[in-house]
């Protein structure tokens, strides 16, 4: 069975693309085919970090909701860049990123005019089934709108992103209860950039709590993911740093079922 | 009866570390404001010249907006309600936040004077009314009503698709 997983995070800046993108890579590295599809469509980014040019892109997200192309021609295939060489006739691993477009034309219709969400709808089963994924990422616009709650409902996981701050706690909260409601399976809440030296099991616990669910992850901020920004994917620079050790056991839970 | 006892904490933008703190012990009235005269002296645009008053009356404390930005307490402004431990003021629409606290800390023995929290310590507080006010306000909605629905026809429909299209 195919399996969809959210990212979401109540707030911009948590990192949530950047841990999206290395979950993704780090879950086709198991030999999976995966895709990963941007509907942050109001301020796409994800593609920076897969070091997607998109430029080459001929088709996006927008293309595919406006009715000019079918989902699967705004796929592109990122396994060479991000996983490596792969045999030509070789189904498994794979990545593909479906990206959002970056013309300001494009965003601000968006922005005017909305689009259909059971459009969104039908093209995310349409792609789980034309590229015959095993998992499909879906990284949402921050904060909480349609196209986030359709995400959402039609998950089989949610990994939630926020940081160790009062405005992301609280916001977090009306996600995960949102998604309560909506009888989302397994919820994945990530605490990112978490500064060095603070009391991890006080932070662990007030968000236990308060969520009453349990946390999957704690992050440390680290100096190597600021310097690296989203120009590349962090846990193929640095396999072996805490960081791509805590995201890759993540993967192993959002993989095991 | 318990003497009073007043620790406030000027937590930074993400709200959940002390910048600043003030204690005051068996005093009954503290003020807070941007003139000098205030018990606690507050430089931001935000916050008037005197912005507040805490008042301890009847073994409790109570806050009292006194400049025009008014003050949030629990989202809403305050009404003579007890102040509890934890307690967060919003000084203005977007100024600065102080955290209320009635246990002295171990470590200090400042008295009225300003000391740097030095533990790392975070403090996260949910406020369950916001969170349950803003949750029902989604829930409530069409959108929220036909997302239901369109997950009950993904659980019925193999393919998953909405059948609008």
């Amino acid at each position: 069975m195919p399996k969809i997983i959210s990212t979401h995070s109540f707030r911009g800046g948590t990192g949530k693309s950047n841990t999206t993108a290395n979950l993704a890579v780090l879950t086709a590295k198991r030999g999976l085919r995966v895709g990963v599809i941007d509907t942050d469509i109001q301020s796409p980014g994800i593609h920076v970090i897969f070091g997607f040019d998109p430029k080459s892109a001929k088709s996006s997200l927008n293309d595919y909701l406006w009715g000019r192309c079918r989902i699967e021609e705004a796929a592109y295939d990122m396994t060479e860049g991000c996983i490596g060489q792969v045999h030509t006739g070789d189904e498994r691993p794979r990545l593909f990123l479906i990206p959002s477009s970056l013309r300001t034309g494009e965003i601000a219709r968006v922005l005017r005019e909305g689009y259909d969400v059971a459009k969104l709808n039908d093209g995310i089963h349409e792609l789980v089934e034309g590229l015959n994924l095993d998992v499909l990422f879906i990284d949402t616009h921050p904060g909480v709108n349609e196209e986030t709650l359709l995400s959402i409902a039609i998950s089989d996981a949610l990994v939630l992103t926020l940081r160790p701050d009062q405005q992301d706690f609280q916001g977090t909260a009306v996600t995960v209860e949102l998604a309560r409601r909506l009888e989302v399976p397994r919820m994945f809440v990530v605490v990112n950039k978490v500064p060095e030296g603070i009391d991890q099991d006080l932070l662990r616990e007030q968000v236990e709590a308060a969520y009453q669910c349990q946390v999957a992850a704690l992050l440390p901020l680290s100096n190597e993911m600021v310097k690296l920004g989203s120009g590349g994917l962090f846990a193929n620079r640095y396999p072996d740093h805490p960081l791509s050790v805590s995201l890759k056991r993540l993967s192993d839970e959002l993989m095991t079922s | 009866m318990t003497r009073p006892f007043l620790l406030l904490q000027l937590l930074d933008s993400g709200g959940t570390r002390s910048q600043q703190e003030w204690i005051f012990r068996d005093q009954t009235q503290v003020t807070i404001g941007r003139s000098a005269e205030q018990h606690v002296v507050l430089a931001d645009p935000y916050v008037s010249r005197a912005h507040a008053e805490l008042l301890w009356q009847d073994g409790h404390w109570t806050v009292l907006a006194t400049g025009r930005h008014g003050v949030q307490l629990r989202g809403r402004p305050p009404n003579d309600e007890p102040l509890v431990e934890g307690d967060i003021l919003q000084l203005g629409p977007s100024g600065p936040r102080l955290r209320v606290s009635f246990t002295p800390p171990s470590s200090s023995d400042v008295n009225g004077t300003l000391s740097f929290d030095e533990q790392e310590m975070v403090i996260l507080r949910l406020d369950r009314g916001q969170l349950e006010e803003e949750t029902s306000v989604i829930i409530d909605s069409d959108f929220f009503q036909k997302l239901q629905r369109i997950k009950r026809d993904r659980e019925t429909r193999p393919d998953g698709r909405s059948g609008t299209g």
